[in-house]
């Protein structure tokens, strides 16, 4: 039987975790708020819902309570996402790994999905939103903001969606880790949903993400019970999933990329997979272009540069992260230092890695110019915000999917090896 | 095999290998000497794939370094290098380290335990082998670095001065049997830089000795003593013959300090 090689809830590198945890979860957050915040607030002048859009906790102007209320909203389904998942305990998970524990039974914590509890919560929470509502309009702020009173279920809608948010951004955290078609899946979805601004398509988007974290949720679990199996095998056969048990000692052998010091890092044997295969690499593209259409859907024809800003930001972002990556192993005089103190700018050999980010160059400015060309100063045709969408997945997609890859690049490049396991190996988990 | 040829390697302007070609036959054990700051480290980086040459090309087996990913992954699998100074994963045990290393290079798991466990008693770390890394001496990292190396069941051996960094007699003694062993076999080639000549004239089949970035000399040991008339050992044929104004130099030196 296949021993599925995953024990602890985050195997990635800490840079990968920093990486999830710092940008993934807020950024995912803000889409989901901005989303339904807007979507609320339709009705509202262009001043607020431009505030709105900045920011997206403009609940947190409002009276105090209303924003304390929302933020213990947020803390909360993020709680309800990971307190009970297996995958976020490692201690938990290892107890459930080696326990009779089926699929078919109950954890033993308690349930990973919305149970009548978590809509109990929420409904004392639209109450109590619901019976402050005199309180919220009745304040210089609110009134400013909005100029006229917001109806109560809308504020109620947005607590809610506060707490579905965190609930999913989660979620999505942890197929990240685990699954990442679920948790591209996910973005999708969400993404699409807030293009679309307004509140049906957003509430369909956290349905269907629900929908597909639950069955993530599954797939994960069965994989666990799956794993326990493999424990009930001689422990030798554990070895390739990570864990050996050997009488009371237990010795922990490292799981898929092993943490092992230089020179091994760097001249191992074990052939690199691919970081990022084609179809992750597509993937990604097509939710970076969908992303930056969703950004675009709420440019008004008056901001037209800042379509171009956003277009270039996120092809910069393309080059320069490839950039990085390429360059991260490399020592004088192929790193930047070392060209910078011999003079020596362009090394053909090496620098054929980089000709992506010059294609992204190449690009940017001929997007540039079509857009000054085809500029309209009354309008922000839809054309335009395709045409920005499409750029940046096209960048994106160059600048992850563009031979030469990464572990090709690793093997054959002519440069010194840098020990990168130096920095890295003993950070990473076991 | 391993073949080199026309090796160029500079570190910014400075040359430190320049056009060295060497050949070291199959199961032979070839012992690299050279005064400090030659190329001896850098030819075995080399050798290893931690340098890319400017210049030249290293085959191993009929392979060619970074020729290719199938060839690169190959030679990886053959290859072992134990550089001078190894790093170690400082807040990881010792049995863990082993366990790694011999999972990156080696199918059989079972193979791989029983191989850590006597490699530990080996080197006498059994009782420090469930201890971090950080709570042993120098010696029992650099025990602990050539276990590793071991670990690996490799058929290419590329060892930068193994008997430097604080092993204790015992450990001396173990790893020049080990080596010796090494050396016997047909299957397994090794190259080892080392500056001391009892170890080279006692384990090496050849030693070539390297001077100003080349190969300037390929012998047995006996053969190289032989060459330099008036050498009563290894170490004073090597030394007369890489510099051979060192012992002139010492006569003035202690002429003038007992005038």
């Amino acid at each position: 039987m296949k021993f599925f090689p995953f024990r602890r809830t985050l195997p990635a590198p800490f840079l990968w975790k920093l990486l999830l945890a710092g940008l993934l979860l807020p950024s995912l957050l803000w889409f989901l708020l901005m989303g339904i915040t807007a979507a609320t607030l339709r009705d509202v002048d262009a001043s607020a819902r431009l505030y709105a859009l900045a920011m997206p906790f403009v609940t947190i102007c409002l009276p105090s309570w209303y924003g304390v209320l929302t933020i213990w909203l947020i803390a909360a389904g993020g709680y309800r996402a990971c307190a009970f998942d297996p995958f976020w305990r490692s201690d938990y998970f290892d107890w459930l790994a080696i326990s009779p524990w089926t699929p078919r039974k109950p954890l033993p914590k308690g349930p990973t999905h919305i149970v009548w509890q978590d809509a109990l919560l929420l409904a004392v929470a639209c109450l109590a939103i619901w019976g402050g509502h005199h309180v919220f309009v009745s304040t210089e702020v609110g009134r400013h903001m909005l100029r006229q009173n917001a109806p109560a279920w809308k504020l109620c809608l947005n607590a809610v969606a506060a707490f579905s948010a965190a609930y999913l951004s989660v979620k999505c955290l942890a197929f990240f880790c685990r699954l990442r078609p679920a948790a591209y899946a996910m973005v999708g979805i969400m993404l699409l949903a807030v293009s679309f601004e307004s509140v049906l398509p957003l509430a369909v988007g956290m349905l269907l993400c629900y929908g597909v974290a639950q069955v993530g949720t599954w797939i994960l679990l069965r994989r666990l019970y799956r794993s326990n199996h493999g424990l009930l095998h001689p422990p030798l056969e554990c070895i390739l999933g990570d864990v050996i048990r050997r009488g009371d000692s237990r010795v922990t052998l490292l799981g898929e990329r092993p943490a092992v010091a230089w020179p091994h890092t760097m001249l191992s044997p074990v052939e690199d997979k691919p970081n990022i295969a084609l179809w992750e690499g597509t993937t990604l593209a097509v939710l970076a272009g969908l992303a930056i259409y969703a950004i675009c859907v709420r440019i008004s024809y008056a901001e037209q540069d800042l379509l171009v800003l956003v277009s270039a930001m996120g092809a910069i972002v393309a080059g320069t992260v490839r950039l990085i990556v390429y360059m991260s192993a490399a020592l004088p005089p192929i790193s930047l230092f070392g060209r910078a103190l011999t003079g020596r700018w362009i090394i053909p050999r090496y620098d054929k890695a980089f000709a992506p980010c010059i294609l992204i160059a190449i690009l940017g400015a001929i997007m540039f110019r079509a857009f000054e060309m085809t500029k309209d100063p009354y309008e922000l045709s839809q054309l335009q915000r395709v045409c920005a969408a499409l750029f940046v997945a096209l960048c994106v997609w160059l600048a992850l999917n563009m031979k030469p890859t990464l572990s090709r690049h690793k093997l054959l490049a002519p440069a010194r090896r840098q020990p990168f396991g130096r920095r890295m190996a003993d950070t990473r988990p076991i | 095999m391993i073949q080199l040829t026309s090796i160029t390697q500079h570190y910014g302007v400075r040359p430190i290998l320049r056009n060295l070609n060497l050949q070291v036959a199959k199961g032979e054990l070839l012992a690299v000497m050279g005064p400090n700051g030659t190329g001896k480290s850098t030819l075995l980086n080399v050798i290893a794939g931690v340098l890319s040459p400017q210049k030249g090309e290293v085959r191993i087996n009929n392979l060619v370094r970074r020729s290719s990913v199938e060839a690169e992954n190959s030679i990886r699998r053959m290859v072992a290098f134990l550089p001078d100074h190894p790093w170690l994963p400082m807040s990881r045990t010792g049995r863990e380290y082993l366990l790694a290393v011999g999972s990156l290079y080696v199918e059989d798991k079972d193979r791989v335990i029983e191989h850590s466990e006597r490699l530990l008693r080996l080197f006498n770390l059994s009782e420090q082998a469930d201890s971090a890394i950080t709570s042993y001496s120098n010696g029992q990292k650099k025990k602990v670095a050539v276990a590793g190396a071991l670990m690996t069941d490799a058929t290419v051996f590329i060892f930068d001065e193994p008997f430097t960094g604080g092993l204790d007699p015992a450990g001396v003694a173990v790893l020049k049997r080990l080596l010796k062993r090494l050396a016997e076999r047909e299957d397994v080639t090794v190259v080892l830089a080392t500056q001391i000549s009892d170890i080279a004239r006692a384990l090496a089949n050849r030693i070539a000795l390297i001077k100003d970035g080349a190969v300037s000399l390929v012998d047995t040991p006996a053969n190289i003593i032989a060459r330099q008339q008036g050498a009563a050992n290894l170490e004073d044929a090597v030394e007369s013959y890489l510099n051979p104004e060192a012992l002139a130099k010492l006569e003035d030196y202690l002429r003038e300090e007992e005038q």
